[in-house]
């Protein structure tokens, strides 16, 4: 009777059945398509699972994660990526409110390699447990597949596990070799536009990304502009060409704050 | 009831020390370099925070839009708010008062309050400690100017030329007021500061009364805090200035406005000193962490500290009240202590009070003259707290429980990994996609924590670069690549007759780029698009001149696109769009 009562209470949130223990973080709209398991049910990177991002556009790929889940009020930290374009990642959409760049390498700031805690593979003996540390305290942790083939498989796989624990991503640039990864994207430059023989200059460019994994149960495909004319990560619409339409709204954008100049 | 009565104090008062911080920051720290002859201002989402003297005389005004302080002052420097650096570089003035007084009492950077019965015995009077406190805040800045080199050039104005006591002039200079209780001895000291003299009150309520009584209700607000909303009334009631307030029977004012009425009267009378809300803490709040070995380094600390915050400010809430005034002290193995008394009439959250603590135990474990020993006892002792409406200030911005747990994950390992192995970015601008924005250690960007970055604002991911500030000229466009490379490679650019490629001084290219050399293996260039010339510094013998291109190589994974620039007939890969 009690059971009875209850069940008339029970709204069905979608019509795909989410498992209770997962969660999800949010994606980027862009690459909703590919995570979206149905078109009703909800679409995002699931919690506690090994991302890697595979192919020649595999850091903007990975920036791209970063904006989406830093956007919605998540932290992200980047680890051992010393060469990261930090513009690239602001235009992408990357909050660099919430994102903190994290440098393993044994030289410091300076350059100067700090014996005392270097190990033969240049990085800082205490990367683990640095790596443990961000994994508990924020949403989504980059790291270089340079930086994981310095770490142990067995360390490795015990980040994973706390990863799991505690509800937090861990992506990968570039293909490890000795670790179980759930989700691979690999990120395939199309075209470039805009530039010539020695005129104009690169544009946005055409990139397909695909999905593959273990946690996929089947292999998906999807065309993005990674990056679009002003830097952005945008849906390829080929019903519209929005470069268009932007320039005039910029054009309005302007008068407008014209207009506002002169009356205050 | 409150059992305050009035104390006699001095208040030592930097009318816009943001300014004078932000100058300081600029010279002797990593913040940008501030010209001290021009206008400044301290701006907070968009609006005038404070502003230099130079500035008010230009017609700035706290409380203007950005746009509005521009057309009163087109000269206008633009400084975003950063409490942490404020608190940051009071740190030594702080510490060279306290050097007369042990107990000192911190409200806002730039404001010390001190008890005055034994350091005036000791120094022989009221108007010679105003004049040593005033000593003791210059000698503060002089310290920071003497102990750290400057970290910029020198530039044009020359270094030389400023010294410590025009630094603190950009910010309107120290002033020294003391009178009896914090309301009086605070308008003292803004008196003074405005007069560039130390002012002292007589003491005695009549004395008090009568200094207070010209100065408009507004100050009761701003200083005094109590509620904006009943001050408004007052003035709405006729009541302008104090001196009609006490010219009123307490009566009234209590038929009005019940208790707080009665803490108005007083206040403006001179009889009492306490905020109209606060209320003494509930008996036996104070907080004890002991350590078993001594703790030498700071994180683990600010860590234990943290507990100590979370636990208070949970029992707190449970009585729905919230701290005003708590005594932070930390003691040494041997004996050294630190304590001081942290004071904000709003009341501090968990995050403030965690803040106030860091800037304290830094700045005195990393002194030149810090402890010897590590320490074993760290005590919070709330001393006032007041009802909490519920309503949060949001004065810093929101903190949430991410950015909490992120702040820890980054402590952690700051401490496994060192200080500078933490980085955010800041925007700084330049012509190479590089130098836009640069990575500045975890503690000296403030960003995580700052007022002017609003962590829940929608779409920040283009806040940074929707900035006004316009494109410098010469800059390679947008979009922006996504690996620059930290140390450039070197390598072969080759036309079709397999002549490396040059390009002379007016920006012609010997050829068309064809093949790109790297390393053992050669890549067909698809296209190619520059020069953008770089012609930088010039005034200097090693002037820089070189030329930067966009090259489109293709390769078996598509189209891959770098950035590649020439110098002295040398090419450099700088930069990958990966």
């Amino acid at each position: 009777m009690a059971l009875r009562a209850l069940s008339s209470d029970v709204v069905p949130v979608s019509k795909m059945p989410v498992l209770a223990r997962e969660r999800l973080l949010p994606v980027h709209d862009a690459l909703i398509p590919l995570f979206a398991s149905s078109p009703d049910s909800a679409a995002g990177l699931v919690r506690g699972q090994t991302v890697v991002c595979a192919g020649s556009v595999a850091v903007s790929c990975a920036l791209g994660l970063v904006a989406g889940v830093t956007q919605a009020g998540s932290w992200a930290a980047i680890v051992g990526m010393p060469s990261i374009g930090v513009l690239a990642a602001a235009t992408i959409g990357v909050s660099l409110d919430r994102t903190v760049f994290v440098n393993t390498s044994s030289r410091n700031q300076a350059g100067f390699v700090d014996r005392a805690v270097a190990t033969d593979t240049g990085t800082r003996a205490d990367t683990g447990a640095a790596l443990s540390a961000l994994i508990d305290g924020v949403d989504l942790v980059v790291v270089s597949r340079d930086v994981i083939s310095t770490v142990s498989p067995s360390v490795v796989r015990r980040l994973q596990n706390r990863a799991q624990s505690k509800g937090s991503v861990l992506v990968i640039i570039g293909d490890p070799s000795a670790t179980s990864v759930d989700i691979r994207l690999t990120a395939r430059s199309v075209q470039w536009e805009g530039m010539g023989d020695g005129y104009g200059h690169l544009r946005r460019r055409l990139v397909s990304v695909e999905m593959d994994g273990r946690r996929c149960p089947r292999r998906r495909v999807h065309s993005v502009w990674l990056p679009d004319t002003d830097g952005a990560l945008a849906r390829v619409d080929h019903l519209i060409d929005h470069t268009i339409d932007r320039t005039i709204d910029h054009a309005i954008d302007q008068t407008i704050d014209h207009a506002i100049d002169q009356t205050s | 009831m409150n059992d305050v009565r009035l104390i006699r104090c001095a208040v030592v008062h930097s009318p816009a020390w943001s300014v004078t911080a932000a100058v300081l920051h600029g010279w002797y720290g990593r913040g940008p370099q501030l010209d001290i002859d021009q206008p400044m201002a301290i701006l907070r989402a968009q609006r005038v925070v404070i502003c230099s003297p130079l500035a008010w005389k230009q017609g700035v005004r706290p409380g203007q839009r950005r746009r509005q302080a521009q057309g009163a002052c087109p000269h206008l420097v633009i400084v975003p708010d950063d409490p942490e650096r404020d608190i940051r570089w009071f740190e030594p003035v702080a510490r060279s008062i306290g050097e007369l007084v042990p107990l000192i009492d911190l409200e806002t950077p730039g404001s010390v309050l001190l008890a005055t019965r034994g350091p005036s015995r000791y120094v022989g009077g009221d108007d010679a400690l105003a004049e040593r406190l005033a000593e003791l805040a210059a000698d503060g800045v002089e310290r920071i100017c003497q102990r750290s080199s400057t970290t910029r050039d020198m530039s044009p104005s020359g270094l030389s030329r400023m010294t410590s006591a025009d630094v603190v002039g950009v910010g309107g200079g120290f002033g020294v007021g003391i009178a009896d209780g914090r309301l009086a001895s605070t308008l003292a000291a803004r008196a003074s500061a405005r007069r560039g003299q130390p002012l002292v009150v007589d003491g005695g309520t009549a004395a008090t009364a009568a200094f207070l009584a010209p100065y408009p209700v507004r100050v009761l607000a701003a200083v005094g805090g109590c509620d904006p909303e009943v001050v408004d009334l007052l003035e709405r009631l006729g009541l302008r200035r104090l001196g009609d307030v006490a010219a009123l029977s307490v009566e009234h004012l209590f038929d009005r406005f019940a208790a707080t009425g009665v803490a108005i009267h007083r206040l403006a009378t001179g009889t009492d000193d306490a905020s109209p809300r606060a209320i003494p803490p509930p008996a036996d709040l104070s907080v004890v962490q002991t350590f078993e070995e001594p703790v030498g380094q700071l994180d683990p600390l600010i860590f234990a500290a943290k507990r100590l915050v979370d636990g208070l400010s949970a029992s707190l809430q449970n009585q729905s009240c919230v701290c005003t005034r708590i005594l932070v002290e930390a003691e040494t193995d041997h004996a050294e202590s630190t304590r001081r008394v942290w004071y904000r009439a709003e009341g501090m959250d968990a995050g403030a009070l965690l803040d106030r603590i860091r800037w304290q135990l830094d700045g005195w474990i990393n002194a030149d003259t810090g402890p010897t020993a590590g320490v074993v006892l760290l005590r919070l002792t709330p001393t006032q707290v007041r009802r909490d409406s519920g309503v949060q200030e949001g004065f810093w911005g929101g903190r949430s429980r991410a950015d909490d747990n992120a702040l820890r994950a980054v402590t952690r390992v700051l401490g496994l990994l060192g200080p500078d192995s933490v980085a955010m970015a800041h925007h700084r601008g330049g012509r190479d996609p590089r130098q836009v924005y640069e990575l500045v250690p975890f503690h000296d960007s403030g960003s995580h924590d700052s007022g002017s970055h609003d962590s829940g604002s929608h779409g920040s991911g283009s806040h940074d670069v929707g900035n006004p500030t316009a494109p410098w000229p010469g800059s390679v466009p947008l979009p922006a690549p996504a690996l620059t490379l930290q140390d450039p490679e070197q390598i072969s650019v080759l036309d079709a007759d397999g002549r490396v490629v040059s390009v002379d001084g007016r920006g012609l290219v010997s050829a068309a780029p064809t093949v790109l050399v790297r390393g053992v293996r050669s890549h067909r260039i698809g296209a190619w698009a520059g020069p953008w010339p770089v012609d930088e510094r010039w005034w200097e013998a090693r002037a820089r001149r070189s030329a930067r291109f966009q090259l489109v190589i293709e390769s078996s994974d598509g189209p891959r696109a770098c950035l590649v620039e020439v110098t002295a007939g040398v090419w450099w890969l700088t930069a990958d769009y990966m």
